[in-house]
């Protein structure tokens, strides 16, 4: 409540403040609140309602120049001036909601301030992806190893001991083996992830190319060797809050 | 003395053999100097108005046109579309030998964007707008491995340049420069896939470079290497252009140098270590890149025989280094309109910046799309002379705070194509002698040219237009000797190649990219460009 109650200060306080904001209000109301479209102060005509949503300015300023194709919406690039579309790019900002979008998507969640260092950690670009390069969560990743969300929390309560079950090892024909999780395995086609790569490969074989046995030289331990006790820790309790608050 | 000048005719005419491509196209720029110039000269400036189609090739894929350069080995053309489809056809007659097909994720950053695969090692190596690099056998069309690079739905980040193959690695670069993103290079084996070196174009904490970066602005500082680079065997050096800083257009979070964005690197292709780098821009503030095209070519400057790498960007300016060693040697401008420097001091100064503004607009030139965009020029050792596709667009640029959030937009302004002050907006095609930067001819089009630009030994230069036609001039005089009606507009790169000693030359046809829809705004009265996506082989007619 509180935090509605500061958005909507701080919605006012720019609306009052910003010069650019209030030439963004006079132009709205002379050019897209006309003609039954966004309503005297963007609550609605005909045309979406503009309040209480969360717009970024840029996406905003491009709307306005460009039009959307195959809708009502113009584009204004030859009308108006562009610092008058950024001003009243800045007035539309400031008509939007607290709602934050990420919470607003069906499926997601707010993530708790405790495990949001956490899901950094675990896709971590500076670690090229990090835990992401093999799995993916939330819509994030790489699918290449085991659906993390299907796990009971206690499964991750070390991440360093974690026993790989589906490791196979693949010795392609004129090549050292490596270590792998197969993909696909048909009567015309081997697929089959090399991890002893930085970033996974996904190879394709004709099931004659390749041999495959079961258990590999590979472990959990060293896929994770660049993350310290404590950011192993923040990944586990970013892992057990999203499999224990799964809708 | 006669002796001597004959030495000399004889010595650039062997150089001139070795730099340009034969009966094969066998990289993205021809050979790995990127020149796009062939040392074929069957088709030339006296028969060339006898030139016709002797087949085209419809891709079936018309989404954002056909931007691809097609690589030729062997008689057999690899080609690859918007849609990350794959055709290996018949260079004589256009048959398909095989097809393969990628299917792309839903997050698509950039859009669907593809300008061509690299062939090597029996492989042809696709770029994928969802970040993924794949290798296909160059004999059945068949997968053979594959990487996801990045996660495109987390980086906003995707590969629509074409990979180039140095040795026994393929080497990728991303986009994402106006995204928040921290841009790098990627080098993997090319039988395994198996990566071999990463380069971050932004350094980390610790490394050289980083102090140009304030606080965390290093994370997510763009950078990106979108276009594809050079290769220099003998020195054994990749050299590779790297983008604009993010956000684009507003410097106040990174205020600094941002290396190495806007600048051309050179990388020990073994190791994937640092051996020189040249920052064109430093701070960026226009989304001017440096990412564009390499030219590899020797040249006598102050009496001296320099190694040079050279590059024509967005800026306005080509600019020329040492290539062994990065120093600065020159730059010069090839466009009329350039403001956002007053000028460029004789060791690579920027002279009085022109940058973006919060809330104020400013009128600069070039515009964002730049004086040239990606599309490609080309050098002829013949003429001597470098052929640039040019444009005279400026753009009103506003700078805007916003918030950083990883992989999600920042262009930290925003911008609006314009005329030039007191004038209009203008395409050209212009022949330049990079010695002295002075501009030798000019032939303007309608609109714009945005395909790239071959030379020919044939003393000929091809490009083609947004309203579908394909010309080629006298690479002498810049004279219209001959076109050809394709259908649709012109976004690609158009190559040539010999088959049981004919001669052909090909061109991707099919009007799109992201800054396909400019050109309505730019020019609304002009003829819609039209999509397609074909392509166009041309030939001398048989003598029977």
């Amino acid at each position: 409540m509180r935090r509605v109650a500061w958005a909507l200060l701080s919605a006012t306080l720019l609306r009052a403040e910003s010069p650019q904001v209030k030439r963004g209000a006079e132009i709205f109301r002379t050019t897209c609140s006309v003609a039954y479209c966004h309503g005297a102060n963007g609550t609605a005509g005909r045309a979406p309602q503009l309040t209480g949503r969360a717009f970024k300015a840029g996406d905003v300023f491009a709307l306005v120049m460009y039009g959307r194709a195959g809708t009502s919406m113009p584009g204004f690039a030859k009308q108006l001036k562009s610092e008058d579309v950024e001003a009243v790019a800045q007035y539309v900002v400031s008509l939007s909601g607290p709602a934050p979008a990420e919470a607003a998507k069906p499926g997601a969640r707010e993530i708790p301030a405790s495990v949001r260092e956490g899901k950094a950690l675990f896709f971590d670009a500076v670690r090229m992806g990090g835990c992401g390069k093999c799995h993916e969560l939330e819509e994030r990743g790489s699918a290449v190893g085991t659906d993390l969300s299907t796990l009971a929390p206690e499964r991750f309560r070390n991440l360093r001991a974690i026993q790989a079950t589906r490791i196979v090892t693949a010795k392609p024909a004129d090549e050292e083996p490596f270590p792998g999780l197969i993909v696909e395995q048909s009567a015309d086609t081997v697929r089959v992830h090399d991890l002893s790569s930085s970033l996974p490969v996904l190879r394709t074989f004709q099931p004659a190319q390749v041999h495959i046995t079961p258990g590999g030289a590979w472990s959990h331990a060293d896929a994770v060797q660049n993350y310290s006790d404590a950011e192993l820790e923040a990944i586990s309790g970013y892992l057990v809050w999203l499999v224990q608050t799964k809708p | 003395m006669k002796f001597l000048t004959l030495l000399a005719l004889l010595a650039s005419t062997l150089l001139a053999a070795d730099i340009g491509t034969r009966n094969d196209w066998p990289s993205y720029g021809g050979t790995h100097s990127a020149l796009r110039y062939s040392a074929l000269d069957q088709i030339n400036t006296s028969n060339v108005k006898t030139l016709a189609p002797a087949w085209i090739f419809q891709t079936g894929d018309y989404e954002n046109g056909l931007q691809a350069t097609p690589i030729v080995i062997d008689g057999i053309i690899y080609l690859s579309t918007s849609n990350a489809w794959v055709f290996a056809l018949d260079g004589a007659t256009g048959r398909v030998i095989w097809e393969y097909h990628f299917t792309l994720g839903k997050a698509l950053p950039y859009g669907k964007q593809n300008r061509g695969v690299a062939v090597g090692h029996g492989h042809v190596f696709l770029g994928t707008a969802d970040n993924h690099i794949v290798a296909i056998d160059q004999k059945t069309g068949a997968e053979q491995w594959r990487v996801n690079v990045e996660d495109s739905r987390q980086c906003g980040c995707s590969i629509t340049g074409a990979p180039l193959v140095v040795k026994a690695i393929v080497v990728a670069g991303v986009t994402g420069g106006d995204s928040a993103h921290r841009g790098y290079l990627t080098a993997f084996d090319v039988n395994t896939g198996r990566m071999r070196w990463r380069f971050y174009t932004i350094p980390a904490p610790g490394e050289p470079g980083h102090e140009t970066w304030p606080g965390d602005s290093w994370r997510l500082g763009g950078g990106s290497t979108w276009m594809t680079g050079s290769f220099d065997p003998e020195l054994n050096l990749l050299y590779w252009g790297v983008g604009n800083a993010s956000s684009d257009l507003n410097a106040s979070k990174r205020r600094g140098d941002n290396l190495y964005t806007a600048s051309i690197v050179a990388i020990d292709p073994d190791t994937g270590k640092l051996k020189w780098h040249y920052q064109e821009v430093p701070q960026d503030v226009w989304d001017y890149d440096a990412a564009f095209e390499l030219y590899l070519l020797d040249l006598r400057l102050k009496g001296r025989t320099r190694q040079v790498v050279m590059q024509a960007n967005k800026t306005g300016y080509v600019w020329m280094l040492d290539r062994t060693t990065g120093e600065f040697l020159k730059a010069w401008p090839f466009a009329k309109n350039i403001n956002w420097v007053k000028g460029i001091t004789e060791d690579g100064k920027l002279v009085g910046r022109l940058d973006p503004e919060l809330g104020t607009s400013k009128l600069v030139c070039p515009s964002a799309i730049g004086a040239k965009n990606w599309n490609q020029g080309a050098y002829s050792p013949r003429t001597r002379w470098l052929y640039l596709p040019v444009q005279e667009i400026c753009n009103d640029l506003v700078a805007r705070d916003e918030e950083v959030s990883e992989g999600k937009d920042f262009i930290g302004g925003s911008w609006v194509m314009k005329p030039p002050p007191g004038g209009k907006q203008e395409g050209y095609v212009a022949a330049y002698d990079p010695l002295t930067g002075e501009r030798k001819w000019i032939f303007p089009v309608t609109t714009w040219i945005m395909a790239s630009v071959l030379a020919t030994a044939g003393d000929l230069v091809f490009t083609g237009d947004p309203e579908g036609d394909f010309f080629a001039l006298d690479a002498r005089t810049g004279t219209r000797l001959w076109t050809f009606q394709t259908g649709a507009g012109h976004r690609g790169s158009a190559v040539t190649y010999a088959i049981g000693g004919r001669q052909y030359i090909a061109t991707p046809t099919g009007w799109g990219s992201i800054i396909a829809g400019a050109q309505k705004a730019l020019w609304p009265d002009a003829p819609t460009a039209r999509p397609g996506s074909a392509l166009v082989v041309f030939a001398l007619p048989e003598v029977k």
